[in-house]
């Protein structure tokens, strides 16, 4: 059921079977609750977010019409629940602070200025995320889940955008912040650490 | 066309999906970055923070508590 459920499975979930939601869950509660963590919940709050979204997926399940899979489905839901419990965070603005900041970086011509500073070796992965945990931690959840759905999940770009319903362009403007946000802020902490 | 600078292949490489570029722009991004070391050291340092990034997650969700987890919403399935 990973990918487009057929009419028969769709018909078995809308109806409620009970197979067929214990296979959803099953199926889908492994990457739901890494979602949350890669949100920033943590512990019983990323199992909180988890079992609200399965109780607003049962709610409205009649909605599910199977255009997507039950995976992207469910994965819309958390992010919107995600965005509501962050209420009080700012929407994506048309200009971003950290847009300047990444443009700084370019002479005329639009070549690199300076060179960009920070860890490059794989091995020092394991070494930099504690400083990657907290420099995520600074981005906007619109920003995060694309950045994690891209980088870590490996979602397809067409997925992403059904997920965060925005267009291929909003997204490339997302994990581009994204991606600027986090390197700029390990580069600063790494230059602490050195 | 012109050729595309830095600041501007950085940019496409951000969405990570080349196949949403025309052939002429995906050409153009591809001939960049083969030929310029530090738009290749900013795209690997985005790789290295992505894996840290990676494994934070996986040190931290226990297969345990997902297995709970799932206990408890197939549980909760019959209330």
């Amino acid at each position: 059921m990973s990918n487009f459920p057929d009419s028969n499975e769709l018909e078995r979930i809308r109806s409620r079977s009970p197979e067929a939601l214990t296979q959803v869950i099953n199926e889908n509660t492994d990457v739901m609750v890494r979602t949350a963590w890669g949100l920033g919940w943590r512990g019983t709050d990323a199992e909180e977010l988890v079992q609200e979204t399965f109780t607003t997926f049962l709610k409205g399940i009649e909605r599910f019409e199977g255009r997507s899979s039950i995976r992207t489905y469910l994965l819309g839901i958390l992010y919107l629940k995600a965005l509501e419990k962050r209420r009080t965070e700012r929407r994506e603005q048309v200009s971003d602070p950290i847009d300047e900041v990444f443009d700084q970086k370019f002479g005329l011509g639009g070549i690199w200025r300076t060179l960009p500073k920070g860890p490059e070796d794989e091995a020092l992965a394991k070494e930099s995320a504690g400083i990657v945990e907290e420099c995520v931690k600074g981005l906007p959840v619109q920003q995060r889940m694309a950045f994690f759905l891209k980088e870590v999940e490996r979602e397809s770009t067409d997925t992403i955008c059904k997920i965060l319903e925005v267009s291929v362009t909003h997204l490339g403007v997302l994990l581009f912040r994204a991606r600027t946000r986090l390197r700029e802020c390990v580069q600063r902490k790494w230059g602490e650490g050195s | 066309m012109n050729p595309l600078n830095c600041k501007e292949v950085t940019a496409r490489m951000a969405l990570g999906d080349l196949s949403q570029l025309s052939r002429l722009e995906r050409w153009t991004v591809r001939f960049h970055m083969a030929i310029c070391w530090v738009c290749r050291k900013y795209e690997k340092q985005i790789r290295v923070i992505a894996k840290a990034f990676q494994h934070n997650l996986e040190t931290s969700v226990h297969a345990q508590d997902i297995s709970n987890l799932k206990k408890r919403l197939i549980d909760g399935l019959g209330k």
